[in-house]
């Protein structure tokens, strides 16, 4: 099996997020897709107020009233000096587009996967203990585990390695650093203990 | 000013709405920048809840006016 050089590889990494935030004005995150879907199973679509962007400015003009009573206006932030170029950052997203979005991440891991020649395992971490250990339905079953804990951390952290490390840590939003280090430096750590122990 | 900063401000529809007009800089400065915790939108999503595009950090879900 061929890899792509690693330099290529953070080029398209970028190429993608930052596409995704110049179409779509939000960062990629695949577990926060994730959480999306899971939430539409659990608590059904997210509800559509069928309103446009300017019956929404004029709605929430007349809420902010109601709030703050007659506010004087804020020094006016530059976008508003004229006419928006693009509506505001629309918050809902279909299930439909987050499917299209889990199809294409999965058939593109496929097409790199077969112009790279194919599918193996390499068990750089795997030493004789570990592949005693961990051969056949134990292997599963950690891959299981450890799959879990991911998924936790992840809910935890409010965002994986594409929310955080790809989309937050290039915005350098602190808590994205933080998140980053902590699992990043957790692998690190994993991998030299499996790596020293088994 | 407060530096506190609400983490969802990148995504959320409703802050992206308050940037373009001067007189919704309010909610910016009471909510997204200050005391964020009791956004209702952010609540509602910790809590792993769908944010209604219409609703405003008050709870106070928009309508046709």
């Amino acid at each position: 099996m061929t890899h792509l050089p690693f330099w290529l590889g953070g080029i398209a990494l970028a190429a993608v997020a930052f596409g995704h935030w110049l179409l779509l004005r939000r960062s990629m995150a695949v577990s926060g897709r994730i959480t999306s879907l899971v939430n539409r199973v659990r608590h059904g679509p997210e509800p559509e107020p069928g309103m446009s962007v300017e019956e929404l400015m004029a709605a929430a003009a007349a809420a902010t009233q109601a709030q703050f009573g007659e506010v004087p206006p804020a020094p006016a932030p530059a976008v508003t000096t004229s006419a928006p170029a693009r509506a505001p950052a629309p918050a809902h997203q279909g299930t439909l587009t987050h499917v299209i979005w889990f199809v294409a991440v999965t058939t593109g891991g496929a097409l790199s996967m077969l112009l790279s020649g194919g599918w193996s395992a390499e068990g750089l971490l795997r030493g004789q203990t570990f592949s005693a250990l961990f051969q056949g339905p134990l292997g599963a079953a950690a891959l299981f585990v450890g799959g879990t804990l991911v998924g936790f951390g992840t809910r935890m952290a409010g965002g994986c390695t594409s929310g955080h490390g790809l989309g937050g840590v290039s915005r350098l939003q602190p808590g994205s650093l933080a998140a980053t280090a902590a699992f990043f430096g957790m692998g690190v750590v994993t991998s030299f203990l499996l790596g020293r122990l088994l | 000013m407060s530096d506190r900063k609400c983490s969802h401000m990148d995504n959320c529809g409703m802050y992206a709405l308050f940037n373009y007009s001067a007189t919704l800089q309010v909610w910016k400065i009471n909510y997204c920048t200050a005391d964020y915790e009791r956004c209702e939108r952010y609540k509602r999503s910790l809590e792993g809840r769908p944010v209604p595009q219409n609703l405003m950090p008050n709870g106070v879900l928009l309508q046709k006016t």
